[in-house]
């Protein structure tokens, strides 16, 4: 099975703010893996260092043995790399169908584009109803199914989700995790970003919790969910 | 009447170039948000590779009617393409975290090299040089109107290389990528769009079509000179903003519309022809004050 992610030891900084500092993390082949932390521990930053937007300054990332930190962005994405921004980061002035076709913009096979698309539409069938309309003018819930649709385009080893709950409902919240749950049985392995700790640990295998750019817990969902390291970095309990 | 039909269509020529000249600010200011001042003394550049592949062709016999047209716009576009694609990568990729006036200063400098170094470098380069008619100059009577024959077939170019790019940004995966850039960069590159390559391609097909717009005008005036890029860079410019920087359409109506005031001028004051640049830039000067955003202001509009 592939889509075993490793950061090892990497660190970041936004000028002279250090946001990441030594992370070492492992999403498994096959799992979800979760990253939990309060606002502005780190959360975000390490996904945009996975994906190469954040430069690190310090330590790797693999993809299945394979080094990415000296790879652009698009050559992640092409060794496997999938992503839902936070936010969900749609291109607004596209159509839902553009927006789709941007996520497959490495592919050549025009065939094998087409394909992916019928499927993104059986899964989202919402989509299919309304591939002509801009993404900018959906609705919250809708956008959220044409950030996940547009990152399976590329038919990514792993796919990082960065908050999908972001301004969602609670129904949609649930729905959101459902999809994700489905996409992770079709063999994908997820990394999800979110502050959300119950619902995130109820569908995840494993997990680290981040606090000021460093790893202060891991383990399993369960070990977790009653980890006093854990609620110290959500709650602030000292 | 017929003087004034004259006139709209002479003005609907000049307002095609202009628009060629503003679509390439608009298509630079879309994907990497940087007024790129060296445009204008690219179109130069590209004026005058056409007239030196002109030349190159009739000192080998070839110089035919439209084998001629079609060599000296390819020599224009291809050393305008590769000099915009060069600038970018040399120049602006490498300053783009910089302040924007830096970029705006740098490329402005880079635009003085390139006119300087035509003026002192092509033989007696600051001289105007005449152009070659490219394009037979016969009068063509229309309902007891005169069209020029190289006006018509200018005009019909012109509308077609916007046609043709409007395509190109909108149905191609070229086009694709490039509005992925211009509405998010970081987004685009997180879904596998080269963001580099990307970016340099828009730098290359904006300034091709400043170099169409230099073999227009060449054609149109019959000659060229080191210092034609000047002001037509600034009319350009004037129309993207007009326009509504970002916008395509807004840069080619605003083309169209700096046209029409100088032509306007022209009909009214027929004598005193010398002053429609004078008017036409009050004029968008006003209409800044009232439009700040331009005609088509970004937040309306689809960005490139």
């Amino acid at each position: 099975m592939t889509g075993n992610l490793e950061t090892k030891n990497i660190s970041a900084a936004y000028g002279n703010a250090q946001v990441l500092n030594g992370v070492s993390i492992v999403a498994r082949p096959g799992a979800i893996t979760c990253i939990l932390g309060a606002n502005g521990a780190g959360k975000t930053s390490l996904i945009r260092a996975i994906i190469g937007l954040l430069p690190t300054i310090d330590g790797s990332v693999e993809l299945d043995g394979t080094p990415l930190s000296s790879l652009r962005p698009h050559a992640r994405v092409a060794h496997g790399v999938g992503c839902v921004p936070e936010g969900r980061k749609l291109f607004p002035k596209m159509t839902v169908e553009e927006n789709l076709r941007v996520g497959a913009y490495l592919m050549q096979d025009k065939q094998l584009i087409q394909k992916r698309l019928t499927k993104v539409y059986e899964t989202f069938p919402r989509l299919a109803e309304r591939k002509q309309q801009f993404a900018g003018t959906m609705s919250g819930g809708e956008q959220a199914m044409v950030s996940i649709g547009r990152a399976l385009m590329s038919e990514p080893r792993i796919l990082l989700i960065d908050e999908p709950s972001l301004g969602l409902s609670p129904a949609l919240v649930r729905d959101s995790f459902a999809i994700i749950r489905d996409i992770n049985k079709s063999g994908i392995s997820i990394l999800l970003v979110e502050q959300n700790v119950r619902q995130t640990l109820a569908i995840a295998d494993y997990g680290y919790v981040i606090s000021q750019g460093k790893v202060v817990a891991r383990g399993t969902s369960e070990e977790l969910l009653n980890d006093e390291e854990m609620k110290r970095a959500y709650f602030g309990i000292q | 009447m017929a003087i004034l039909f004259e006139y709209l269509f002479n003005g609907a020529v000049l307002g095609i170039m202009y628009a060629l000249v503003a679509v390439g600010f608009t298509l630079f200011f879309g994907v990497l948000d940087i007024i790129k001042f060296s445009h204008g003394d690219v179109l130069t550049l590209g004026a005058f590779s056409g007239l030196v592949s002109f030349l190159a062709l009739q000192s080998l016999g070839l110089d035919l009617p439209v084998v001629g047209l079609v060599v000296v716009l390819a020599a224009a576009c291809i050393v305008t393409g590769a000099v915009g694609a060069l600038i970018g990568q040399a120049f602006i990729i490498p300053m783009r975290n910089a302040s924007g006036f830096n970029i705006l200063l740098m490329t402005l400098m880079i635009g003085t090299g390139i006119r300087e170094a035509i003026r002192l470098f092509y033989p007696n380069g600051a001289n105007p040089k005449a152009f070659p008619a490219l394009l037979p100059k016969t009068p063509i009577e229309i309902g007891g109107v005169f069209f020029r024959l190289d006006s018509i077939v200018l005009l019909g170019l012109g509308f077609g290389v916007i046609l043709l790019t409007n395509w190109l940004i909108r149905h191609t995966k070229l086009g694709l990528a490039i509005r992925a850039v211009a509405q998010d960069g970081d987004t685009a590159q997180a879904m596998g769009i080269p963001f580099k390559t990307i970016v340099l391609a828009t730098f290359a097909l904006g300034s091709a079509l400043a170099g169409i717009a230099g073999v227009m005008h060449g054609i149109y005036y019959s000659e060229i000179n080191f210092s034609v890029g000047l002001l037509l860079g600034v009319i350009g410019f004037s129309a993207a903003v007009v326009g509504g920087l970002g916008s395509i359409w807004g840069a080619i109506i605003g083309g169209f519309t700096f046209a029409a005031l100088q032509t306007l001028w022209v009909v009214v004051f027929p004598d005193a022809s010398g002053y429609r640049d004078v008017f036409a830039f009050t004029a968008i000067i006003i209409a800044m004050t009232i439009w700040p955003t331009g005609i088509i202001a970004e937040r309306y509009s689809e960005r490139v």
